[in-house]
């Protein structure tokens, strides 16, 4: 077992300044590990002297900040509930979980809407497949229906029912056989995918669904409101009635299988995601560059991060290794 | 401010760099190491304008400090591995995660899991905003319509259930894996 020490609150200096209780010390320790994620001049140099006024306060700090990095290689894994689109539930109709996503922001109606949800947890037969970052799998569903997991993802399937699967959060490329009486359904979010005779891609990330059909066709949001696609035709769901269909090149959807990413004008966060997901890293954007349009196709090498690095011209980027993670920035200019 | 400037102003920093890097608990010596580390650093890299330069050279020695830390830690644990596998080499420390540690992750996934469960899911998502998506606090109060004190109060709330569940970092975990290839593990 490797565990890395850690700097506990002490408790010897408890009467140095009797004051300020350890409670108080930890409450403001987390409130500079808030503010100094995108802290200015002013909230640095004030830490600096918080810091160095009393031993109690660094050892505050560090119990704080080594709390945060110690969850950063959980956080993919964590299934965050929302009453909209919790999918450890049993399906409501389509109808339902949109009145649902449509009350979301009324807290009284969201936490009524969760508890409901909480409390109607059925004896389950559904379980968890997870990806680590850079890691793939496979879930064959029957002989002819195969779900391949992108890196970093969460889905939901269900033991006894072979045509459900949810994707909580990441990407995956689903491989479908058709059956009119009794199609696949897949749940992302708050939608819901319905094909019909199909290989599809669909991400999931950042409050976006994205859906790229190669083969067949498919159906979102069955029902009032769906939407058909065709093969060659993708769509990007923002929420809120922001939903745009576009035409992706068959060949890319679901590249990233076979170790290459082809972009036409996606924004640079979504590249930045994709290789993450695809190099087992954590990769974002700077907000400055993150809708920056890229255009191109990233061969995939199994270099890791040596090709991040390679890659960072062509991307007109500089990259840069943070304790939790790489970020590209501006080439030529550079965001604190 | 350019490059040169940067370099500079490091310069002129430097000292209230290594107070800070002793306040967070390094050693004199240890400070000034990291301090050449972030020197070299600003030197070799070609470092555009800079809109808050001491805030970019507290966060960039803070990075160092971090890193340094690390890199200490992994040298104590691999002698203590070569003690422990009696003569294994260096090179050939396994480093496939044991049953052990992988029962450790599952447990502590568990347990934060549980704690952001357990948060008001107003917290939990403004949470979700600022550390997962990586969101900065004004554009999540923007998109609100609150305040940015008032999303402040939420991501404090969600810390302080993080900080009182006291998860134990394994540092290695995260950067173990590694992809070398498509595995095709089948599970129904």
């Amino acid at each position: 077992m490797r565990i890395v020490p850690t700097g506990g609150i002490s408790q010897v200096k408890e009467t140095a300044m009797p004051r300020e209780s350890q409670d108080n010390i930890r409450a403001r320790a987390i409130e500079w590990h808030i503010r100094l994620r995108d802290g200015d001049d002013a909230i640095w140099e004030a830490f600096a002297e918080w810091l160095a006024k009393d031993v109690r306060h660094a050892e505050a700090y560090d119990a704080v900040e080594t709390a945060d990095r110690a969850i950063e290689p959980l956080l993919p894994h964590v299934v965050i509930r929302e009453a909209a689109n919790d999918l450890d539930e049993p399906a409501p109709p389509p109808a339902r979980r949109r009145w649902l996503r449509g009350l979301v922001g009324g807290t009284i109606a969201a936490s009524v809407a969760a508890a409901v949800l909480l409390f109607s947890s059925p004896p389950s037969s559904r379980y968890d497949v997870a990806t680590a970052p850079g890691e793939r799998r496979v879930v064959a569903l029957d002989a002819a229906t195969e779900v391949t997991l992108n890196g970093a993802t969460r889905m939901t399937f269900d033991r006894d029912d072979p045509r459900f699967a949810s994707l909580v959060s990441g990407e995956a490329l689903f491989r479908v056989r058709h059956d009119a009486r009794n199609p696949f359904r897949l749940e992302v979010g708050a939608n819901v995918v319905e094909d019909a005779g199909t290989v599809f891609n669909v991400v999931h990330a950042r409050g976006e669904v994205r859906v790229a059909v190669a083969e067949g066709k498919i159906v979102y949001n069955p029902g009032a409101g769906a939407v058909s696609l065709d093969a060659g035709q993708g769509l990007v769901d923002r929420g809120a009635r922001d939903l745009r269909v576009t035409d992706v090149p068959v060949a890319a959807v679901g590249s990233w299988k076979t170790g290459s990413l082809v972009y036409a004008g996606a924004p640079l966060s979504r590249v930045a995601d994709e290789l993450g997901r695809a190099i087992g890293v954590r990769i974002a954007a700077a907000p400055s560059i993150a809708d920056r349009p890229f255009s191109g196709t990233i061969t995939l090498d199994g270099s890791g991060v040596g090709q991040l690095r390679r890659l960072s011209p062509a991307l007109n980027v500089v990259v840069e290794e943070r304790p939790d993670g790489w970020i590209m920035r501006p080439a030529g200019s550079v965001a604190p | 401010m350019n490059d040169d400037g940067l370099v500079r102003l490091f310069g002129e920093l430097r000292p209230a760099l290594a107070r800070y890097l002793v306040a967070r608990g390094a050693s004199t010596d240890e400070a000034e190491d990291i301090l050449q580390d972030v020197h070299m650093k600003l030197l070799a890299d070609d470092i555009g304008p800079v809109s808050q330069a001491r805030a970019y050279l507290y966060s960039m020695t803070n990075n160092h400090f971090l890193m340094h830390r690390r890199t200490a830690g992994r040298r104590v644990r691999r002698e203590e591995d070569w003690v422990d596998v009696n003569g294994g080499r260096d090179g050939e420390v396994d480093e496939r995660p044991s049953v052990e540690t992988e029962l450790i992750a599952r447990e502590q996934l568990a347990i934060l899991q549980r704690v952001l469960d357990d948060l008001p899911e107003r917290s939990r998502i403004i949470f979700r905003r600022f550390r997962i998506d990586g969101e900065p606090q004004r554009r999540i109060a923007e998109e609100l319509g609150i305040s940015v004190s008032a999303v402040e109060k939420h991501l404090a709330r969600a810390y302080e259930a993080i900080a009182a569940a006291r998860l134990r970092w394994d540092e290695d975990r995260s950067d173990r894996r590694h992809l070398t290839g498509e595995r095709n593990r089948h599970a129904t």
